[in-house]
């Protein structure tokens, strides 16, 4: 072996250097390494004869939200990650394809990723101005306390309410981490702002007629359809691993119909491609609906059964008929939710079954104890009777009469007009679906982002439900599902209650961000007023909270790039997000939201942390391994969280803070900083996210009970009640409420009991939307063209958007998709930099003209974050809906329709605006380079 | 079909000619195994350095030492200046340090300002990576679990030199010593020469007239003349046909 030779440099003026020569990064000591015998070294080639191995290869996915969940493994030798493959072991639903194997490119990046530039790798302090970009890296202990102190101080001076808590879907979508996020809000109070109305996503159509925002089942369903609709959808692009499912369909002889403005991606796959004007396809919907109806082409027991087409609608009040307008005992009970048919079997008015019953206190859930199956009524479709009321003789007729009516007015050749496209492709289209069953609507998130998405839906619904096909398999509107929360809440709420305070974020941007202003000056006073009316009215009604009365002093965000997407763009950053006292982003990764922050904390990637993530579009529960240490000084959320509390605690046991009383929605809460830490580690038993995944293991419906080392070993397991493509089984962890509906005739959970789609509140009479009804969208005055986007091909939201790679397949730079003559018409050509403009904002990205546009139209993928743009505005700047907050959205004291979280709640529109472009000049490029 | 030229028995024969000028490992690898060790301490992050060792490389010792290794280097480079930093430093709070460091080589908008880690600056990142990564596996320099993701920082990287130094001052053959002067070449080429200058560029594109520049531009300045003396040091194998 070699020895050290011992020099006398090294003996003498050195010898103090002998803390210099330590080595810091080496598990060896100098004199161990020296002493290591080392294999002869010629050249680099020598390096390559040694067999690369790897350490360890884990089970992983990434926790985003696709919802998509691709089982990968991940390579890992000394410390890094290297690659990742696909899994292969997915199964298949009976006849149809398997699932697997499943992964896209922006998975199989992600070990490149996770290593990039944008990483965030150790707590960061701002030193300049806001906005200003210069950091400096602080340890977690300083950043903790200095968090702490504000957030003791902003929680005890003016109460938690005025923290906001945004959690994104980057961790949100991780069931530890979503618990431990809803955990850490419910013992602290805080407000939670809840995005799925805040980006638009709320399918409140959906809600109002079916009384369920979860219609989704596996994408295996899409095998069982006959005919499939693709509307305001782009699979092809989206859901990448699930989109062979319309391929394989469509070979298999199904009909797959992609309606879209511009032919895109999935357009060019289908068996036909229908293209309507931008926001104009409820026009189209209901002109289907007509040719459905004028050549009865629908199903007449399915709607007599399952929907309100049955129930009688009072002729003077357009009111449908209730027990109440019959009986003085009724109608001082306001037996508001008894209605009733027309039995052709005994010629009288009959109530209809599964009416009546309270909404659901504990114990009365109707939905146990009624039945909406017929018996021997045979309920009537059409006609006209005179019933006996207490305000003398009405004349009554049937929800169908009326949406026959209303169907009269959307003709095809009317309709062709509006939406562009001709009336007998509006026929074929009836025709397919009338003569498919199952029928389904594969329809996304752009269809609730318009002001009428919901009459869209609605529209959307109303086919489905002719057809016959909502709630069998293969059929319905498949907008996505999620599981019964059972296991995220219970962990939340466990030993110390419900306290969670969640908002309307729209709402909330709605007051605090002076949106009337906004309205006056794009839309119009009147338009302005009119929706301020409204809304005040129904904050004075208590239909929805009020959130007027404290402002938001401190927000965090957690995994949640809220800065980027706000529908009044740098607008919201000026006038809500940059009046915030302090601001605080817990992310892996560097965004504006972050850039405008005054602390920002580095959280673990999807390999460096111990999850699991559970998707309806696979019936199968995926885990997140952790692969490595996480980078530089990342944490997992959970233990992030934890060190702030436990400053919090710390700190309020040395100031002596008091506990104090906290109302949240009319309930008296006693919040206690000093015991935050304790009760958020439940007294120290839970330590790491390994033990919340049990505790979800153990207490969610439908996951198979195993360890979660069992369930690292395996990768995936397969979900309980999964036999079927569809979410029909009760046993699973989706929701079954609508096949409950029309398997075991239970009532929906609307005020009918019913596929309702005739909304008699006093609101939808007035507007003209108590049943569907095409509206023109918005325009911004002078601004001709009607901007799209939609989900990114090379990013899910801002994730993996800046990847170099992935930025290298496309045009290495934001870019806005222009129809030719367009460009032309402005002397611009491809690749050339434009203004994008109107009357709320500019922004300047890259010109990519395409024919695939159609004329008055541009079209931009979602998620580039305001980072990547000259100047740092990205498309929000000339979105100017931030105050399109729809008043029908804000309805309340009528059944299902009121302030309900996560199911009613005003949806942020993100589509009813127009703007222009033109070709950038030297002067603007110049000046935004400066 | 073609010959494989790798194939071992189809391989050239390789000759040695002289080097320009003579190595002598038993004087030359201590001196500046110590330079690199000091340099990987300097480049190292402030908060991940414990405070001793901090105090210990930011003080009136480690300048000395510096200045006092100069002469027994084989190439001239000056250190004074930078012993007078270093000194200067140590007078100060070592907290105005960490947060030159951070905002320069740590965070940012956009990833650093001017980053330390090979992986941030050049492409073909994943392939650099594994190269080194099979480096310390040769010489089985074995990297602590909390800096493993980074083996390509610039501290790590100077750490490693420091190491083959080592190891060729403890040689106890022309055999290993040629070795270990021949990996010190490869790597220094392959891993750090070859995009520190970026870096360095970087900061002086910022204008920016701190410590750390002067730290980077030394340092460079070092591996410079090492790597010119490494490459005239080492005996040339030639190919023969």
């Amino acid at each position: 072996m070699p020895k050290i030779s011992r020099r006398s440099f090294m003996r003498g003026s050195a010898a103090g250097a002998g803390g210099l020569l330590s080595l810091q990064y080496c598990q060896s000591s100098l004199a161990e390494m020296v002493e290591k015998a080392a294999q002869p070294y010629r050249k680099s080639e020598n390096l390559y004869r040694q067999k690369w191995t790897w350490d360890r290869v884990v089970r992983g996915t990434h926790g985003t939200n696709c919802a998509g969940t691709c089982a990968f493994n991940i390579y890992v030798k000394n410390g890094i990650v290297w690659r990742e493959e696909q899994q292969g072991m997915y199964e298949a639903s009976g006849d149809t394809p398997d699932y697997g194997p499943r992964g896209c490119q922006k998975g199989l990046r992600h070990a490149k990723y996770m290593y990039g530039k944008q990483r965030v790798l150790y707590p960061m302090k701002r030193i300049g101005e806001r906005g200003a970009g210069k950091w400096e890296r602080i340890t977690w202990d300083q950043a903790t306390r200095e968090i702490a102190e504000r957030f003791l101080h902003h929680s005890v001076e003016s109460g938690p309410s005025t923290i906001s808590f945004g959690s994104g879907t980057q961790m949100g979508t991780k069931l530890a981490s979503a618990a431990a996020h809803a955990r850490f809000c419910n013992i602290t109070g805080v407000t939670v702002p809840e995005f799925f109305s805040g980006v638009g996503d709320l399918p409140t159509g959906s809600y109002i007629t079916l009384g369920q925002v979860y219609t989704g089942d596996t994408m295996a369903s899409i095998y069982k359809a006959r005919c499939v609709l693709i509307w305001m959808a782009n699979p092809a692009v989206t859901r990448i691993p699930d989109a062979h499912f319309f391929w394989e369909a469509k070979y298999n002889g199904t009909e797959i119909i992609t309606i879209a403005p511009d032919f895109n991606a999935t357009a060019m796959h289908s068996s036909l491609w229908v293209n309507p004007k931008p926001g104009t396809d409820t026009a189209l919907a209901m002109a289907i609906v007509h040719v459905l109806l004028d050549e009865n082409l629908y199903d007449e027991e399915y709607i007599k059964e399952q929907s309100d087409m049955p129930f009688l609608v009072r002729m003077d009040t357009m009111e449908m008929l209730r027990a109440e307008h019959l009986n003085i005992l009724d109608m001082l009970a306001v037996k508001d939710n008894v209605f009733y048919m027309w039995d052709e079997a005994t010629q009288s008015i009959v109530q209809a079954p599964g009416t009546g019953m309270s909404d659901p206190p504990i114990g009365r859930d109707r939905r146990k104890w009624e039945s909406i199956a017929l018996g021997d009524i045979r309920p009537a479709l059409e006609g006209r009777w005179t019933v006996d009321t207490l305000d003398g003789e009405v004349e009554v007729t049937t929800v169908f009469e009326l949406l026959k009516q209303r169907a009269a007015e959307h003709k095809p050749e009317d309709m062709a007009k509006i939406c562009g496209v001709h009336e007998n492709v509006i026929r074929r289209i009836a025709h397919e679906v009338a003569k498919a069953k199952p029928m389904m609507i594969y329809t996304g998130y752009a269809a609730t982002k318009w002001l009428h998405g919901d009459i869209l839906q609605r529209a959307m619904l109303l086919i489905l439900s002719l057809t016959g096909s909502i709630g069998i398999e293969g059929g319905g509107l498949q907008f996505g599902n999620a599981p019964k929360a059972r296991g995220i809440t219970g962990y939340a709420f466990a030993g110390v209650g419900a306290a969670l305070r969640i908002i309307s974020a729209t709402q909330w941007d709605y007051e605090h961000g002076n949106m009337r202003e906004l309205n006056e000056r794009i839309y119009g006073k009147e338009l302005a007023k009119e929706f301020d009316d409204a809304y005040w009215y129904s904050v004075g009604k208590k239909y929805f909270p009020d959130y007027g009365k404290s402002g938001w002093k401190m927000g965090i965000f957690a995994g949640n790039n809220g800065a980027n997407w706000r529908a009044s763009g740098t607008r919201w950053r000026d006038t809500a997000f940059g009046q915030l006292d302090s601001i605080v982003t817990l992310t892996p990764d560097m965004s504006v939201t972050a850039h405008y922050s005054d602390y920002v904390l580095p959280i673990a990637h999807h390999y460096e942390r111990a999850d699991m993530v559970l998707q309806a579009r696979t019936p199968y529960l995926h885990v997140l391994d952790r692969a490595v240490h996480p980078l530089g000084d990342s944490v997992d959320d959970f233990i992030a969280f934890g060190r702030i509390l436990k400053a919090v605690s710390e700190l309020a046991e040395e100031k002596g803070t008091a506990a104090f009383q906290d109302d949240v929605d009319g309930n008296t809460i006693r919040r206690d900083p000093r015991r935050y830490y304790k009760l958020y580690t439940m007294n120290g038993r839970v330590r790491d996210t390994r033990e919340i995944c049990q505790f979800i293991i153990n207490t969610t419906p439908g996951i198979p009970k195993m360890s979660f080392k069992e369930l690292t070993s395996k990768g995936i397991i397969r979900l309980e009640g999964s036999e079927s493509t569809a979410w029909e089984d009760n046993a699973s962890p989706y929701h079954s409420e609508i096949f409950e509906s029309v398997k075991d005739k239970r009532p929906y959970e609307t005020l009918t009991g019913r596929q309702q789609f005739y909304v008699d509140h006093e609101w939808f009479l007035k507007y003209d939307e108590a049943l569907p009804n095409h509206k023109d969208p918005l325009s911004n005055k002078g601004f001709p063209l009607r901007m799209m986007m939609g989900h990114a091909r090379h990013g899910i939201h801002s994730m993996w958007r800046d990847d170099p790679f992935l930025l290298s397949l496309q045009r290495g730079e934001p870019d806005i998709y222009i129809n030719p003559d367009d460009a032309v018409a402005r002397d611009v050509k491809d690749g050339d930099v434009v203004k994008v403009f109107n009357d709320a904002g500019r922004f300047f990205v890259q010109a990519h003209v395409s024919s695939s546009m159609q004329p008055g139209m541009i079209f931009m993928y979602h998620g580039w974050d305001p980072m990547m743009f000259r100047g740092r505005e990205n498309f929000s700047s000339v979105i100017s809906t931030g105050g399109l907050i729809k008043p029908t959205t804000m309805a309340g004291d009528y059944g299902h329709l009121g302030h309900q979280p996560l199911k009613f709640a005003p949806n942020q529109t993100f589509k009813d605006f127009t703007c222009d472009f033109a070709l950038a000049t030297v002067e603007e490029i110049e000046e935004l380079a400066a | 079909m073609s010959e494989d030229p790798h194939s071992p028995d189809k391989a050239p024969e390789a000759s040695r000619t002289e080097p320009s000028r003579s190595r002598n490992s038993q004087d030359t690898a201590e001196p500046r195994a110590l330079v690199y060790a000091i340099f990987s301490k300097i480049t190292s992050s402030p908060f991940d350095t414990q405070q001793d060792q901090l105090e210990a490389v930011f003080s009136e010792q480690s300048a000395k030492v510096l200045e006092e290794v100069q002469p027994q280097l084989p190439f001239d480079v000056e250190f004074t200046t930078l012993g007078q930093r270093i000194r200067e430093v140590a007078d100060r709070n070592l907290e105005g340090l960490s947060r030159e460091y951070s905002s320069l080589f740590e965070v940012g908008n956009e990833g650093p300002a001017a980053p330390l880690r090979a992986e941030l600056i050049r492409v073909n990142a994943s392939k650099m990576k594994e190269e080194i990564v099979r480096f310390y596996d040769f010489f089985s320099y074995d990297l602590k679990d909390d800096i493993s993701w980074s083996p390509d920082h610039i501290a790590v990287l100077l750490e490693f030199m420091q190491v083959l130094c080592m190891k060729e001052a403890a040689a106890e053959t022309d055999e290993e010593r040629e070795s270990f002067a021949r990996a010190q070449l490869d790597f220094l080429d392959r891993h750090i020469v070859s995009w520190l200058p970026i870096t360095i560029t970087r900061l002086i594109e910022q204008k920016h007239e701190g410590f750390y520049t002067h730290v980077m531009t030394k340092l460079w300045e070092f591996l410079e003349q090492d790597r010119i003396w490494n490459g005239d040091t080492m005996p040339r194998v030639e190919q023969e046909s």
